[in-house]
């Protein structure tokens, strides 16, 4: 009875494979634990201060194109038709019959039936004259209505005029005023640069011990894309008549390159070619 | 000069960094804990059988079994555990020398106790196999983690010889590819010296089982001589 007896094959290959498994499980734990690591360690070795935190660049919004006021189609008023008077038919008095049967009383009639008719014709008169009355005044009021309903329509279009136009001048001072912004905002992200470039160099200078007050030293500077600083461009302009802090103040140039840069690079163009102003101390 | 050039520390990085000899001494101690390992779970199975063949015999052996029957069965078994082996080594030279004529009581059990002992000597080589290799790694491979850190380092150091402006970016890299070795050892050794500490009480209870049941037998097969 041998060892290799003892051990079947099968548990020969489970164990190789286990044993396997162990260690791709150690090494997956050690890759990332480590890798774990390194994130929380990189940050702390590229670490920029600055003393204004630049805000993120905001991107103007493209003016959003204000919908023109839809003039809406006017309801066409018509006036309603008037009312036609309707003609009654006037029933005829019988009065023939009565004449031939009764011609005696004819005459006798004859007063008393113009007389009705006279009152009949009167009365009528009378109606019909009310009547074209009433109608006139209907008609009246509804020239009125009419006027009115005009002159509401009028005062309508007069208002959306005045709105259209209003909202026309409001697109206009929306753009104005975002061209304003973009302009400002390019002015300022230059000005911000610049004064992140010169906290930097600054607070590179090993000031000389002798330098007395706040003098201002100007270099000239080329840069490269990148931000770097083209070492054989970097000239003296305006020395500050102390050359101890001149040369202080162009290793602290060199030593800060490279220089922090908008990230746009249309903006590059500014920078290219500097005129750096450095004082020891900021006002 | 440039800050923001990192070193890439990550671990594949720096061992596929690491100077010839560092990588030698890594490839032995990754070899040494894939056979450490593979051991681990090999003798895990066997000792697990073992006991639960020691269980079943017992059982059976305890039941009150007539043992010229329960001698052949374990004659028959394909896979006999350690117990019936010792019990079918005695019984058979029991019987051998019983049929003797003008044997004295202490000549048949010195027999068959020897007969016992013998297959009880070979059956424990084969318990214990390979817990001397777990041993070894156990104590062995921290050194060698600790040879190959060493060498790094050395190395690191005489690299920084060259440098006129000595930084600790110059040695961190060379110092972190020698620490995984010496990581890499304790890696091996520590599941290693566990593992056999573990067996090596395992494999001695077993041990003892069978040493008592030895005496118990032959107790059993003295007083059947009378």
């Amino acid at each position: 009875m041998t060892y290799d007896e003892d051990v079947s094959p099968r548990e020969r290959k489970i164990s190789r494979g286990l044993a396997l498994g162990m260690h791709v499980a150690i090494l997956v734990l050690l890759i990332f634990g480590v890798s774990w690591q390194r994130r929380h360690t990189e940050p702390a070795a590229v670490v920029d201060l600055w003393s204004s935190m630049a805000p993120p660049k905001q991107e103007t919004p493209a003016p959003k194109p204000v919908p023109a006021p839809k003039i809406e189609p006017k309801p066409e008023v018509k006036p309603p038709p008037p009312p036609k008077p309707e003609v009654k038919a006037i029933p005829k008095a019988d009065i023939a019959l009565k004449e031939k049967l009764e011609k005696e009383r004819k005459v006798k009639e004859q007063h008393e039936l113009e007389k009705k008719k006279q009152q009949e014709i009167d009365r009528r008169k009378d109606e019909d004259a009310k009547k074209l009355k009433a109608q006139q005044q209907q008609q009246q009021v509804e020239l009125k209505k009419k006027d009115e309903e005009k002159k509401k329509l009028e005062k309508e279009r007069v208002a959306q005029d005045a709105e259209a136009k209003k909202l026309a001048a409001e697109k206009q001072a929306l753009a104005d005023k975002l061209a304003k912004q973009a302009a400002s905002a390019q002015a300022g992200e230059i000005d911000k640069y610049r004064r992140l470039i010169q906290d930097r160099v600054r607070r590179n200078i090993v000031e000389p011990p002798n330098l007395q007050g706040n003098p201002e030293v100007e270099f000239e500077v080329r840069l490269l894309p990148g931000g770097d600083v083209l070492e054989t461009s970097l000239k003296l302009r305006r020395s500050s008549g102390n050359p101890a802090y001149d040369q202080a103040v162009e290793r602290a140039i060199l030593k800060s390159s490279p220089l922090p840069l908008p990230s746009d690079p249309a903006m590059f163009n500014t920078f290219r070619d500097l005129n750096l102003k450095i004082k020891p101390r900021a006002e | 000069m440039n800050p923001s050039v990192t070193q890439d520390l990550s671990i594949i990085s720096l061992i596929w960094n690491a100077s010839v000899v560092v990588q030698i001494v890594m490839g032995a101690l990754l070899l040494a804990s894939l056979f450490s390992w593979y051991y681990i779970f090999l003798k895990r199975f066997q000792l697990k059988r073992a006991e639960n063949q020691a269980d079943e015999f017992e059982k059976q052996f305890w039941s009150g079994a007539e043992l010229s029957a329960l001698y052949h069965r374990a004659n028959a078994a394909r896979h006999p555990g350690t117990l019936e082996r010792i019990f079918e080594a005695g019984f058979r030279e029991f019987t051998k020398l019983t049929k003797q004529p003008g044997m004295d009581v202490a000549a048949v059990m010195d027999g068959t106790r020897r007969a016992m002992r013998a297959t009880y000597q070979r059956e424990m080589d084969t318990l214990e196999s390979h817990l001397s290799f777990l041993a070894s790694v156990g104590s062995v491979s921290p050194y060698v983690g600790l040879l190959g850190t060493v060498w790094g380092i050395m190395n690191a150091f005489r690299g920084l010889a060259n440098v006129a402006q000595a930084t600790l970016g110059h040695v961190a890299p060379g110092i972190a590819e020698a620490l995984i070795a010496t990581a890499m050892g304790l890696l091996a050794a520590i599941p290693a010296v566990v593992a056999y500490n573990h067996f090596a009480g395992d494999v001695n209870r077993l041990s003892i089982r069978f040493d008592s049941f030895m005496e118990e037998l032959s107790n059993i097969l003295q007083r059947q001589i009378h």
